[in-house]
């Protein structure tokens, strides 16, 4: 496993809310006013640690709460490079899939994992390796349904009301 | 192999989609209503105008300006700004300042047992309160329904909730939405759908009902229906003055069933920093207060707001405590007025403020500051949502809230009403 491929995992734990992730101060659509609240629920130099590319592995329930989209603006602007969690709350689920942000779960990887440690997922394929050691670990995918809009980078692009080249 | 009758869900939405449909599959059907507020609307617009998309049917929109109502931040109003432009330059019914999203819909005609409703916000579940399929979504959703009049579902599996008995005169909805959330925690509930049954002594009101909807959401569930009852044709006619009928069903076939005996419920309370939390009042009573909030759309309605006028008359509420009540609609406030309840509140020294969703998001009038401790009939408590994070958030009833008011720590209600005999 090259190094430049990996990337370090966030790891949270079970009912992980849409107010710890992005709490409603924040709310906007300006990358200025979102990008400051990003994880802005947890201690700050959890968002300060956080790269772009990384990724967010968390536990039961993830996502629960609020259905409003800055979230996502604000895991955009931050750059997650996907999410894979035990389970998915489910306005959070659709809400990540239509943006085209990738996702999986695994039962328990979020306890598996160390905090920070060096994984590489390739989205495409539904597997994470963990770059030290080079474990190789089958994640699942969403449903079929899901996948096609996941495919094809988002709903607006699914449903042909945006363009491929558009965004 | 035996095939089960359908559930009341998987029967709705079979009559939508043309063809009978099971849990577990995904079907994309016309919806019935759409909402959107002002702080979800707000992330859609310009996506839709740059992608050139119109409102396929404008008629069944609702749009409400509620959660920054009024805004308090330049940023909140040039969003807000967008959002009534928008609503006015489309043709779609704006509601502007008339009360919080839910309870509009619950207030609106074309909300009926059956209604197909999306909105784009989690509490949408509330307007199960009627026997309306209504769930929540997320704006890019939303945006597609606007455009195309559909969405996909993936059609949920039941859980049968029986609700009997004659409850203490101090507990509401919102003890049992609260024992539910005790039994299913955050995530029990998950992907599924609650088919509620009334069967107390004499019928939980449609506030009440109202009020475990709405929370319904908080246990994971897409939806939350009571099925259409002698209640629900008294509340539809007194809306709509439609003769609205329901036959006595029996209980549709769920894979889970459970049933609440209202007798044995006492005041509940869900504890920082999770909605499903809970404890019973004598547990934590004696917690000291800095605010308690009684509003939102899980408990600004009339049943609320004579709940806590009958504890506070002729009282005052306790000195350097922050006690703020806000009705769910402009229709709820008339008619809290109309009985005296608000004349009641102000003169115990309560803040009432304007119909709205008030201090419950963290984005309006009521938020916490360091160290603050709160208690409210909000919908939710989670960690840094109305403060920083070492800010706290119990969630109760109305009682529960009214009776903490007089004391500022965490107060049965039994202990400053029925002991007097009131």
């Amino acid at each position: 496993m090259s190094e430049s491929r990996c990337v370090r995992a966030l790891v949270l734990g079970d009912h992980v809310n849409t107010d710890l992730l992005h709490p409603p101060r924040f709310f906007g659509t300006a990358r200025e006013a979102v990008l400051p609240g990003f994880l802005g629920g947890y201690p700050p130099e959890v968002a300060a640690r956080f790269r772009p590319g990384d990724l967010i592995v968390g536990g039961v329930n993830f996502g629960c709460g609020s259905s409003r989209e800055a979230y996502v603006r604000a895991f955009r602007y931050a750059g997650v490079g996907g999410v894979i969690a035990h389970s998915f709350s489910r306005i959070f689920y659709r809400n990540l899939i239509n943006a085209g942000i990738p996702l999986a779960t695994h039962p328990t990887l979020y306890q598996a994992l160390t905090p920070w440690e060096t994984v590489h997922w390739e989205t495409d394929g539904w597997t994470l390796t963990r770059c030290a050691g080079g474990e190789v670990i089958a994640l699942t995918p969403p449903d079929a349904h899901l996948r096609r809009i996941l495919a094809a980078g988002g709903l607006l692009r699914y449903l042909g009301l945006e363009a491929e080249h558009a965004v | 192999m035996t095939i089960s009758s359908p559930t009341r869900l998987e029967a709705l939405l079979a009559e939508k989609a043309g063809r009978p449909v099971r849990a577990g599959e995904v079907v994309t059907l016309p919806v019935d209503v759409i909402m959107a507020h002002d702080a979800t609307l707000a992330l859609l617009i310009d996506e839709f105008t740059r992608l050139g998309c119109a409102v396929r049917d404008p008629d069944r929109v609702m749009v409400t300006c509620d959660h920054f109502a009024p805004p308090a931040r330049i940023d909140w109003a040039d969003l807000q700004r967008a959002v009534i432009d928008f609503s006015q330059r489309r043709g779609l019914d704006l509601r502007l300042y008339q009360g919080i999203c839910h309870q509009l819909l619950l207030e609106d005609r074309r909300v009926t047992p059956g209604t197909l409703l999306v909105g784009a916000d989690s509490h949408t579940t509330l307007a199960g309160a009627v026997g309306a399929v209504a769930t929540g979504l997320g704006a890019t959703d939303i945006l597609a329904c606007l455009a195309t009049g559909e969405t996909w579902f993936r059609v949920p599996e039941s859980i049968g909730v029986t609700l009997t008995g004659a409850p203490k005169p101090w507990v509401m909805g919102r003890d049992a939405a609260l024992y539910l959330l005790g039994h299913f925690g955050e995530a029990g509930a998950g992907y599924r759908a609650l088919e509620l049954r009334d069967r107390t002594a004499n019928g939980l009101t449609m506030d009440s009902r109202a009020a475990i909807c709405c929370m319904a959401t908080e246990m994971g569930a897409k939806a939350a229906l009571f099925v259409p009852d002698a209640v629900t044709a008294a509340f539809l006619r007194a809306r709509d003055g439609a003769p609205w009928t329901f036959p006595d069903e029996d209980a549709a076939a769920c894979a889970e069933t459970l049933t609440i005996a209202l007798d044995a419920l006492d005041s509940l309370i869900a504890c920082p920093h999770s909605p499903a939390n809970i404890a019973g009042v004598r547990e934590v009573e004696g917690t000291p207060l800095h605010q308690v909030y009684i509003g939102s759309c899980a408990g600004g309605r009339l049943e609320d707001f004579a709940m806590a006028a009958a504890i506070v008359a002729g009282r005052t509420v306790a000195p350097g405590l922050k006690v703020i009540a806000v009705p769910s609609s402009v229709t709820v406030m008339r008619e809290a007025m109309r009985r005296g309840y608000i004349h009641t509140l102000l003169d115990a020294g309560v803040c009432v403020s304007n119909p709205s969703c008030g201090a419950c998001g963290g984005i309006d009038k009521g938020v916490l500051g360091s160290g603050e401790t709160a208690l409210m009939t909000s919908t939710r408590n989670f960690q840094g949502r109305l403060g920083p994070r070492d800010s706290a958030v119990y969630l109760a009833s109305t009682a529960v809230c009214a009776a903490s008011a007089l004391t500022g720590r965490i107060t049965h209600p039994a202990d400053v009403w029925w002991e007097e005999g009131r």
